[in-house]
């Protein structure tokens, strides 16, 4: 062992900490280096005077002069304290009280009817931008009533036809809601409707357009809906007291159809009023005003937030009627439409509208919308 | 007693600064060698610990857990006087109420030294030895005050200061090899 390892194991030494080969190791080597035992020798001595300065006690009275300071913590620290600490005790505790809080608002929700039909929403909520776009004016005719003509504008219907209006259920954005499902079981069983339909459609029915049927069908196919040329026909069959609120105009008169329609979409029924604007496409195809009841069908399902439904109809009015003056807003509804349903090929429709209509109200609109809503 | 100290029965946390003070109040000392000063710092470790009570778990000692405090607020507290070199330079002491300088550390610890003829001797030992354990590094100081003043073992210290056991050993190693060599011609 050399004197600079001797003097390094001084510490472990000092402590006994070294072990048996090292220690006598180093006993060996500090008996024979008188250098290494006069260095161990002060070694010693400097740490036992570093021990002997001992410990101290404060002066008398340290202990109170602790509890003040402790007392004289600031008032918001102690309000902290006893709002959260001991974390692991009071934070459970406080969590516990919100689930409990949030369980109590949910039990009074569900047996508060008058609550629930607050929280509900309103039956017509168009996209946003959809309530800013300017809406082309439809073809008339002139059976068409002015409070019919208004009704053609859901997204900015009147306040008062919303009171009038009776509370809708909520509504899935695709499938129907279920009260109207429910009503349209009730008086559309798919059997009986399909035999009706039969019936009536060799009788009086035209022969229908192979496209728009397709469309309709395609339509139907996505929502699961039974077949709406049914409905008409079943309107005219004598419906129980109170259940249906659809129009008593004859079926079979297309003037008397669309008027239906039109009443129905001016009181917010979007339900009776797809049914008859489904039926007067169905049963009068070759009728000018079919790009308009296309867009007023659309309409009425965006109304319904019936997304999946308005799509097909705005695609079919753009496809069929390409030169009609209403093609840029069914494909800037389609759009949104589809941005809607998180469908980003939307923001493709919203830039063909724009370049290809800039002369078009929704052609600013798009713009608008684009730059809201299709970041690049 | 830290149990109930933690549910914040205030008699019981007195008994443990009473039980705690001494030690606590002696690392102060050597540490900055200044009574009054050493005094205000126990406090503010104390009050520390009071506010730290609620997250002890007692995975440690609490006898560990005050020193790991204690180290820290002392360590903290000779950087922040090093920022200040007019100030420590005067010995880190407030005037008097005569509006005299306090006197420097060796001063004040030969004034608390204790005065019988026969103990003279060690009391000029001790401030010597203080003032020499001044020079050393901070870290150095503190582990050998830890180790041969408090009598923590290196496994203590390790936790105290959350150091590996290697660098504990050769940290105490330097700090005692250091004041041999200061103390060597005085002994």
């Amino acid at each position: 062992m050399t004197c600079d390892e001797a003097r390094g194991a001084f510490s472990d030494l000092y402590d006994r900490a070294l072990s048996e080969p090292s220690l006598t190791a180093l006993n060996r080597h500090l008996d024979g280096c008188p250098a290494c035992r006069a260095e161990w020798t002060a070694f010693q001595r400097a740490v036992q005077a570093v021990t002997d300065l001992g410990g101290a006690e404060p002066s008398p009275g340290f202990t109170a002069r602790v509890r003040q300071h402790v007392e004289a913590l600031p008032w918001w620290q102690r309000a902290l304290r006893w709002l959260f600490l001991p974390l692991h005790v009071k934070v459970p505790i406080q969590a516990l009280a919100l689930v409990l809080v949030a369980f109590a608002g949910l039990l009074l929700y569900q047996r508060s009817p008058e609550l629930r039909r607050e929280m509900e929403p309103r039956p017509f909520s168009p996209p946003p931008v959809a309530q800013q776009a300017p809406m082309p004016a439809a073809p008339r005719t002139t059976d068409e009533a002015p409070r019919a003509s208004a009704g053609a504008r859901p997204p900015v219907a009147a306040p008062k036809a919303e009171q009038a209006a009776p509370p809708a259920p909520p509504r899935s954005a695709v499938g129907p809601p279920p009260q109207a499902r429910l009503e349209s079981e009730r008086e559309h069983d798919p059997s009986a409707a399909r035999d009706e339909a039969k019936e009536v459609g060799k009788s009086t029915a035209p022969p229908e357009s192979p496209r728009a049927t397709g469309s309709a069908e395609e339509s139907r196919a996505k929502t699961g809906e039974p077949g709406m040329a049914a409905r008409p026909l079943l309107r005219s069959a004598p419906a129980p007291a109170g259940q249906s609120q659809i129009s008593s105009v004859p079926p079979a008169s297309a003037d008397q159809l669309y008027s239906a329609a039109l009443a129905d979409m001016g009181r917010q029924r979007y339900d009776p009023a797809i049914g008859s604007l489904r039926a007067f496409i169905q049963q009068h195809p070759r009728d000018a005003r079919i790009p308009d009841a296309r867009m007023r069908l659309a309409d009425a399902y965006v109304a319904l937030q019936r997304y999946a439904d308005a799509i097909p109809e705005y695609e079919a009015l753009a496809r069929e009627f390409p030169d009609s003056p209403l093609r840029p807003a069914a494909l800037y509804r389609q759009a949104l439409a589809r941005l809607a349903l998180e469908d980003r090929s939307g923001c493709q429709l919203l830039r063909e509208v724009a370049l290809r209509f800039p002369q078009a109200p929704e052609a600013a609109a798009a713009r608008q919308a684009l730059s809201a809503r299709c970041p690049e | 007693m830290v149990d109930r100290a933690r549910a914040g029965d205030m008699g019981a946390f007195e008994g443990l600064v009473r039980r705690h003070q001494g030690r606590v109040f002696t690392l102060a000392l050597r540490m900055l060698g200044d009574r009054a000063e050493a005094e205000d710092m126990a406090q503010e470790i104390f009050l520390k610990a009071y506010r730290g009570l609620k997250a002890f778990r007692g995975a440690s000692r609490f006898s560990t857990w005050l020193h790991a405090i204690a180290s820290h607020h002392c360590l903290n507290h000779l950087e922040a006087r090093r920022r200040r070199p007019l100030q420590s330079a005067r010995g880190g002491g407030r005037p008097d109420r005569a509006g005299n300088d306090p006197p420097a550390p060796l001063d004040r610890l030969a004034d608390d030294a204790p005065r019988a003829d026969q103990l003279m001797e060690r009391a000029d030992l001790a401030r010597l030895v203080q003032a020499e354990l001044a020079h050393l590094t901070e870290e150095h100081r503190l582990v050998l005050i830890l180790r041969d003043i408090q009598g923590l073992s290196y496994e203590e210290i390790a936790e105290t200061l959350g150091l590996e056991l290697g660098t504990v050993r050769s940290r105490l190693h330097r700090a005692r090899m250091e004041m041999k060599a200061r103390l060597t011609p005085h002994l």
